[in-house]
């Protein structure tokens, strides 16, 4: 999928400007809710356990904290939470269709999408998918839903980007000290409220920077080359961001995938836009990645940043998937997303609790206890 | 080999097709209410108690209320290792009925505290809905349900 949206076409010369945001249709987001868990463990005392990565690289990533999962959390009920925030917040008619952005759904063989339609209360004739194995899901089911309701399948459509990477990362690899848990979630609809979308464009090709095999307990990276080499993040957003075609100037705000602090901002100096773009939108910080949700978590601090008329860019990239790209145009700053709420709410995490609530080491499984 | 999911414990569940029946409730608080003496159930129920009427209509309950009693559950339940308590109240909410209920993000004194840190609950204290994981049943799958914890949102 590139190009403007506005007809194959128009989309075929690139460049051309305003797809689906100057016509009729207008479809856009009209509704963001953000849920993250309240558990935080410092990347300090992961360091103190592990010692994997040197102190002056952690404090380079610019990472404090990652959130923890609660061991009674995964990536569906972050989920429901964030759409119970994000429909609330929504006006408009209910959604038609559920895409269900996630690389660490709890179930391999089930639809997160169906759990997550029944705990938002939609009605039965909804229509549900989920978007799955990489990072970048979240953009990907907004990209799904834009285009479902552009299409006029649905009045307005649900996508939400959650992960729950801490359960899913070795101990001991490079990528714990960052991974985060959290979830986002977006109402799209024709005539949106919040912001229209303007362009998208994407990027893929098959990059073993990060992947998880059929039965394997954690996922894996690709090691230092991938990164280090650029081949992975930096180029295939570059060409998504190409995709979007020529801009009278730089958007105000840049949402990028977000594996730490500092990438976002690397990215927009790459792209050759200014860091106080990308900076405003980071919140990585105190979380750590959220995989899927992080280029989302940027678009709902954009969106309560913005003023009317001001552009966002979202960069979405997933490892081993490639890169979506969306400009969006605000209609109005967003008020209720509940991002400053779950930033704020939180509860100190030891790294002893944080392995056992994210499940990292098999305890003794007593099966059947005597009370019950 | 060794999965991120939890063990099924041995619990005896319900059959799967009661907890499906049940799901709407467990998801959402959706009860229900007499149509003729206009009282709200939950959860929902076959026949009024106070005017035996068995018109009773579905409504959806508000995901807000207030915490009528808090207590700890310091009983060691297998499926709950290693948390030394399980903080739950009686949950009167917006529309009525009463609710018992699970409570996260609360304080039970052993988590730290500080900044931003859970808060303790006490009578009053306003409480919204929140579906976590409740168990796995007895023939597999997750079970979800509604806790509460202290109202972020207004």
């Amino acid at each position: 999928m590139s190009g403007t949206m506005k007809s194959a076409t128009k989309s075929a010369a690139k460049g051309a400007t305003n797809g689906i945001g100057n016509s009729r249709a207008a479809v856009g987001v009209s509704g963001i809710g953000v849920a993250l868990p309240a558990g935080r463990l410092a990347v300090s005392e992961i360091h103190e356990v592990w010692g994997t990565v040197p102190p002056q690289v952690l404090r380079r990533r610019g990472v404090t904290h990652r959130s923890v999962c609660d061991p009674d959390a995964d990536a569906v009920t972050l989920a429901a939470e964030a759409t119970r925030t994000a429909l609330r917040a929504a006006e408009g008619p209910a959604p038609g269709a559920v895409f269900f952005g996630s690389q660490t759904c709890p179930y391999l063989t089930k639809a997160g999408a169906a759990l997550l339609a029944d705990m938002a209360g939609l009605p039965r004739s909804v229509f549900a998918a989920d978007v799955q194995f990489s990072g970048k899901s979240g953009t990907a089911a907004l990209l799904c839903a834009l285009a479902w309701v552009g299409a006029g399948f649905a009045d307005a459509a649900l996508a939400v980007g959650t992960d729950t990477l801490g359960p899913h990362v070795a101990p001991g690899d490079p990528q714990e000290y960052t991974a985060g848990s959290g979830a986002v979630a977006v109402v799209v609809t024709r005539d949106a409220a919040l912001a229209t979308v303007d362009a998208t464009g994407s990027a893929t090709s098959d990059t073993n920077d990060g992947f998880r095999t059929d039965g394997e307990r954690h996922i894996r990276t690709g090691g230092a080359v991938m990164t280090a080499t650029d081949v992975g993040l930096i180029e295939h957003c570059t060409t998504a961001w190409e995709r979007l075609g020529a801009m009278p100037g730089p958007p105000r705000f840049l949402a990028g995938p977000q594996p730490d602090a500092v990438t976002p901002v690397r990215l927009a100096k790459r792209l050759g836009l200014p860091a106080e773009c990308a900076a405003p939108c980071v919140v990585a910080q105190g979380i750590g990645d959220v995989g899927a949700a992080a280029p989302l978590l940027g678009l709902a601090r954009a969106l309560e940043l913005a003023a009317p008329g001001d552009r966002i860019a979202v960069l979405g990239y997933g490892c081993g998937a490639g890169s979506d790209a969306l400009l969006l145009t605000v209609r109005a700053p967003a008020t209720d997303t509940g991002l400053s709420e779950a930033l704020t709410a939180r509860r100190t995490v030891s790294y002893a609790a944080a392995c056992r609530q994210e499940r990292h080491f098999q305890g003794l499984d007593r099966l059947v206890g005597s009370y019950e | 080999m060794w999965s991120p999911t939890e063990p099924v414990y041995r619990i005896a569940t319900p059959t799967p097709a009661k907890a499906w029946r049940s799901r709407d409730g467990r998801y959402r608080l959706v009860g229900n209410r007499c149509e003729d003496c206009v009282l709200p159930f939950f959860p929902k129920r076959r026949v009024c108690p106070q005017c035996h009427s068995r018109s009773l209509t579905e409504t959806v309950l508000a995901p807000y209320g207030r915490v009528v009693s808090a207590a700890e559950d310091r009983t060691p339940l297998i499926g709950h290792v290693g948390r030394d308590s399980r903080p739950f109240a009686i949950v009167a909410l917006e529309d009525g009925p009463c609710v018992l209920t699970e409570l996260v993000d609360v304080d039970t004194g052993t988590d730290a505290g500080g900044e931003g840190g859970p808060t303790t609950v006490t009578e009053g204290t306003e409480v919204e809905l929140v579906v976590r994981k409740w168990r796995r049943e007895a023939s597999g799958p997750y079970q979800y349900g509604y806790k509460f914890r202290p109202r972020r949102a207004r």
